[in-house]
C-alpha cells in the first residue's frame, strides 16, 4: 500500500486551520513583496508594450514576410496548454476517482484560469485592430458579416471562450464551501464582507451539499472534453496553413498531450515551491509530486513518440517537401533550438524514471523548468521553421525577435505570477472542505 | 498452472473444425483469385489479432494505473493474450503472399519510379524481418507482463513495455495497412490503431466477464459493472476522436497524398460503411454508456460489449479493404473472418478458467 495521499496528524480541526490561516492570519511575508514587486515590474512592461503595440501596430514585433506568425503565436500556444493540467488534474482526475487529486486542484485550478487569461492576450493583439476582435464572433449585424464556418480560427477561438467560461465556473464554484469557511473565519469586518459576498450565501445546508456535488460532477464532465477541443483546435490552425511541419495527422492528439505536460510541469514548479514556503508537506505529499511527476513523463512519452512519428513519416512518405522540411529541423539556421527540445523534452524527462530522482524534489523542479523552457522552444520552431523556409527558395528568410517579443513574452510570465501571488494571498491555496472529506475516507477505510 | 496445452472443449474443437475448413475453402479460392482472397485474409487477420494485441496493452496499462476494472477482466485478457503466438503463425501467408498483396512489391511497382524514394522502407526482406522483430517482441511482451502480473515488477515492466508496444504497433500499422497504399501516409495512423485495437480487446473482454456464463458473477457490482462501462466510454471516444481528427486534417487541407486514402472510402459505396460507423460504432455506444442505468446492467453492458466487438470487423474492413479491389466484397471475407476465428478460440475457455482460479 503506498503513503496515505495525506498526513493522518491531520485532523478536521487542523486542515481548516492551517489552510485557512495562510489566508486569514499569516502576515504577508517579505518573499511574497519582492516576488510581487518583480511581477509587477514585468507586467508594467507588458503593459507598456501593449500601448505601443496599439500605437504602432505589430509591426513593432520582429514579423515580417515570410515569417508572420512568431513570439506571439507562441506564447498564445504555451500559455493555454499550461492552463490544460488545471483541468485535467481536477476535473479528469475527479471523474476517474483519483483521491489522491485533492490537495492539487485548487491552486492547479487557478493556474489554469490564470494561464488562459493570459494567453488570450496574444491571439487579440495578433488581429492587427484588437478593437474589432469580437468581428469573430458570430452575431447578427448590420454589416451581413459572418465568421468563415470551415475555418479552424473560428473554432478555436470558440473553444477558448468556452473553455475560459468552464474554467472560470468550475473553479469559482469549487471555491464556495472554503469562501464560507473564510467568511466565518474572518475577524476583521472587511474580510468578512470580502468572503462573505464571494461566499453568496452558502450555509452548508445538506440540500447546499447535494447540489454542489451534482454540479461539480457536470462541470468536470464538461470541462474534460473542452481540453481535447481547445487544444485540437489549436493544432487544426496549424493544418489549415498546410506548410510541411504544420500539417500532420497527429497534431490534435500531440498537442493535447503536450499541453498536458507543460502543464505538468507548471503545476510542479508552483507546488513544490509552495509546499516548502507554506509548510504544506503534509497535504502535498511526496507521493503527489511523485505522482505528478510520473504523469509529466507519462506526457512528455506521448509528446516524443509524436517527434518520432514525425520524423519517420517525414522520410517514409518519400515527399521532397516533406524531407526538405525534416532535414531543415536537424541541421537548418535553427537546428540549435531543435537540439535544445530534444534535451529538454528527451532527454531530461528520462531521468523520472528512476526512483531517486522522483523524490528528489530539487531535481523534478529544474526538470519541470526545462521541459517548461523546451515545450516554450518547440513552439517556436513549430512556427518558425516551417515559414522561414516554405516551398519556394526565393521567399525564404530569418525571424529575428525585437525588444518587444521578449517584452510580452517576459511580461506575460510577470503578469501570470502577479495573479498567482494575489490568489495565494487572497483564497484559499488548498480545497478544506476536500481535504477534510478524504481524511473522512481514510479513516473509514482504516475501519 | 500447467505449460501444458491447454484443454479443448467440445464447442472449441467444432469451431476449430469448421475454421480450418472455412481457410481450405479460402485457399481453394485463392488459386483463382489469389490477390482479392489476400486481402480478406488480412482483413481476417488484423481483426482477430486486435483483441490478442490489445489484451497485452490493457493488462500493462492496467498495471500502472490498478482499479477493479482491470482485475475484473483479467482471465479474460490473460487468454485472449495468449493467442499471439497462433496469430504469428497465421501472418505466414501474409509474409509469403507480400509480391501478391502490397502494391509496392509486385513486378509492376519494380518498375515504379515514383515509390523510390519509399524503398528504403518498402522492401519485401525488410518487411518480412520487422514482422518477425515485431511479434518478437509482442511474445516477449505478453509473456513478461502474464508472469509479472500481481508483483512489485509489474508496474515498471508495464511503462518500459507500452513505450516499447507503441513503437511496435506504429511499425505494424505502417506495414500492415498503411502500405497497402503506397504514397499515403498519416502521422497518427500507428495509436489510431492501436487504440482500436485496445477497444477490441477491452469490448470483447467486458463481455465475456459480464455475461452469465461467469463463475465470478456474484461479484458483480453496480459499481464494478460502471466501471468497465466507463473504459468502454473513454475508448470508444479515443477512437472516435483520432478517427476523426485524422479526416479532419485530411479535409482541411486537400492534399493528394492524403485524400487517396479516402477517396475510395468516401466516393464510393464505401460511404455507407463510414456513415455506419459513425452512427453505430461511435454515437449509439456513446448514448447507451452515457447512461448510468444502461452500463449497471449486466445484459445491456454485455450486449454493447459485444456489439462494439462485432463492429470491429466493420472498421477493419474499412481500414483494408476499400479500393483495391474490383468487388467491394468477396466471399472469402466471410470465410477467412470464421477460418482464423474458428482457431483463436482454440483452448481460451480452460486458459480463462485456469486464469480464474489463479486470481481467486
Amino acid at each position: 500500500m503506498s503513503a496515505p495521499p495525506i498526513s493522518l496528524r491531520e485532523t478536521n480541526a487542523s486542515i481548516t486551520d492551517r489552510v485557512s490561516d495562510i489566508t486569514l492570519e499569516r502576515p504577508t511575508g517579505r518573499l511574497w513583496m519582492c516576488a510581487f514587486a518583480l511581477s509587477f515590474v514585468l507586467t508594467a512592461w507588458l503593459g507598456a508594450g501593449i500601448v505601443w503595440l496599439l500605437a504602432r501596430g505589430v509591426g513593432i514585433w520582429g514579423l515580417d514576410i515570410p515569417v508572420a506568425w512568431s513570439f506571439a503565436i507562441a506564447d498564445y500556444v504555451w500559455w493555454i496548454a499550461i492552463g490544460m493540467a488545471g483541468t485535467f488534474i481536477s476535473g479528469g482526475l475527479y471523474l476517474a476517482r483519483q483521491g489522491w487529486r485533492n490537495a492539487l486542484n485548487r491552486y492547479a485550478e487557478a493556474m489554469t484560469v490564470f494561464a488562459v487569461s493570459v494567453s488570450g492576450i496574444f491571439p487579440i493583439l495578433h488581429l492587427g485592430r484588437p478593437w474589432f476582435f469580437y468581428w469573430l464572433a458570430p452575431y447578427p449585424d448590420r454589416m451581413g458579416v459572418w465568421p468563415q464556418w470551415r475555418s479552424s480560427l473560428f473554432w478555436d477561438f470558440s473553444a477558448i471562450v468556452a473553455y475560459l467560461i468552464v474554467s472560470v465556473l468550475y473553479f469559482y464554484i469549487g471555491l464556495i464551501p472554503d469562501l464560507a469557511s473564510l467568511r466565518d473565519r474572518a475577524r476583521t469586518r472587511g474580510k468578512q464582507v470580502f468572503y462573505g459576498l464571494l461566499a453568496i450565501g452558502w450555509r452548508g445546508e445538506a440540500r447546499h451539499w447535494q447540489r454542489f456535488e451534482t454540479l461539480n460532477l457536470l462541470l468536470a464532465a464538461m470541462a474534460v472534453p473542452l481540453v481535447f477541443s481547445v487544444h485540437s483546435m489549436v493544432a487544426l490552425d496549424f493544418s489549415e496553413g498546410l506548410l510541411p511541419g504544420w500539417h500532420s495527422t497527429i497534431f490534435p492528439p500531440f498537442f493535447v498531450a503536450g499541453a498536458l505536460f507543460s502543464g505538468f510541469g507548471m503545476v510542479l514548479v508552483l507546488g513544490i515551491p509552495l509546499r516548502r514556503f507554506f509548510g504544506l508537506g503534509d497535504f502535498i505529499t511526496d507521493r503527489h509530486i511523485a505522482n505528478l511527476a510520473k504523469l509529466m513523463l507519462a506526457a512528455g512519452l506521448f509528446v516524443d513518440y509524436s517527434y518520432a512519428s514525425e520524423l519517420f513519416n517525414a522520410f517514409y512518405s518519400g515527399d521532397r517537401y516533406e524531407i526538405a522540411h525534416a532535414m531543415q529541423e536537424l541541421t537548418g539556421a535553427y537546428a540549435w533550438v531543435y537540439w535544445t527540445i530534444i534535451g529538454c523534452n528527451v532527454v531530461a524527462i528520462q531521468a523520472i524514471w528512476f526512483e531517486r530522482v522522483r523524490h528528489s524534489h530539487a531535481a523534478l523542479f529544474v526538470i519541470a523548468l526545462l521541459v517548461l523552457a523546451g515545450m516554450w522552444f518547440e513552439r517556436f520552431l513549430l512556427i518558425v521553421s516551417s515559414l522561414y523556409h516554405d516551398f519556394l527558395p526565393s521567399s525564404w528568410g530569418m525571424f529575428y525577435p525585437t525588444f518587444w517579443d521578449i517584452a510580452f513574452l517576459a511580461g506575460s510570465i510577470g503578469l501570470f505570477f502577479l495573479l498567482f501571488l494575489l490568489f495565494v494571498r487572497l483564497l484559499p491555496l488548498l480545497p478544506m472542505f476536500e481535504l477534510r472529506k478524504l481524511r473522512a475516507r481514510l479513516d473509514r477505510e482504516a475501519a | 498452472m500447467s505449460r501444458r496445452w491447454p484443454r479443448v472443449s467440445r464447442n472449441e474443437g467444432i469451431a476449430a473444425a469448421i475454421g480450418l475448413l472455412a481457410l481450405i475453402a479460402c485457399l481453394l479460392l485463392g488459386l483463382h483469385a489469389p490477390r482479392e482472397v489476400l486481402l480478406s485474409y488480412l482483413f481476417a487477420w488484423l481483426f482477430w489479432l486486435a483483441p490478442a494485441l490489445g489484451s497485452v496493452g490493457l493488462l500493462m496499462i492496467h498495471a500502472l494505473t490498478g482499479g477493479d476494472w482491470g482485475l475484473a477482466m483479467r482471465p479474460a485478457l490473460f487468454a485472449a493474450s495468449r493467442r499471439l503466438l497462433l496469430m504469428a503463425l497465421l501472418l505466414l501467408p501474409v509474409l509469403v503472399g507480400v509480391a501478391v498483396l502490397f502494391p509496392w512489391a509486385g513486378a509492376q511497382a519494380a518498375a515504379d519510379p515514383g515509390l523510390d524514394a519509399q524503398r528504403w522502407w518498402l522492401n519485401a526482406p525488410f518487411f518480412v524481418v520487422r514482422a518477425v522483430i515485431v511479434f518478437g517482441l509482442w511474445l516477449w511482451l505478453a509473456r513478461g507482463m502474464r508472469r509479472r502480473l500481481a508483483t512489485p515488477a509489474a508496474g515498471r515492466f508495464a511503462a518500459a513495455g507500452l513505450v516499447l508496444y507503441a513503437l511496435t504497433v506504429s511499425v505494424a500499422a505502417i506495414d500492415w495497412v498503411v502500405s497497402l497504399v503506397p504514397r499515403w501516409h498519416s502521422t497518427v495512423f500507428g495509436i489510431l490503431l492501436g487504440t482500436a485495437q485496445l477497444l477490441s480487446a477491452a469490448a470483447l473482454a467486458v463481455w465475456l466477464s459480464v455475461s452469465g456464463r461467469d463463475p465470478a458473477s456474484g461479484w458483480w457490482t453496480p459499481r464494478r459493472l460502471n466501471d468497465l462501462g466507463s473504459i468502454l466510454m473513454v475508448l470508444v471516444l479515443a477512437w472516435g476522436y483520432l478517427a476523426f481528427m485524422d479526416y479532419l486534417t485530411v479535409w482541411i487541407a486537400d492534399l493528394p497524398s492524403e485524400t487517396v486514402w479516402y477517396l475510395p472510402r468516401v466516393k464510393t459505396g464505401w460511404r455507407w460503411l463510414g456513415a455506419f460507423l459513425l452512427l453505430f460504432h461511435l454515437a449509439l455506444p456513446f448514448a447507451v454508456l452515457l447512461s448510468r442505468q444502461a452500463k449497471q446492467r449486466v445484459a445491456w453492458l454485455a450486449g454493447l460489449a459485444l456489439w462494439l466487438f462485432l463492429a470491429q470487423i466493420g472498421y477493419v474492413a474499412w481500414l483494408v479493404l476499400p479500393g483495391l479491389r474490383e468487388h467491394a466484397l468477396a466471399w472469402s471475407d466471410p470465410l477467412a473472418l470464421i477460418g482464423i476465428g474458428g482457431l483463436w478460440w482454440l483452448g481460451f475457455g480452460a486458459q480463462r478458467r485456469a486464469a480464474l482460479e489463479v486470481q481467486a
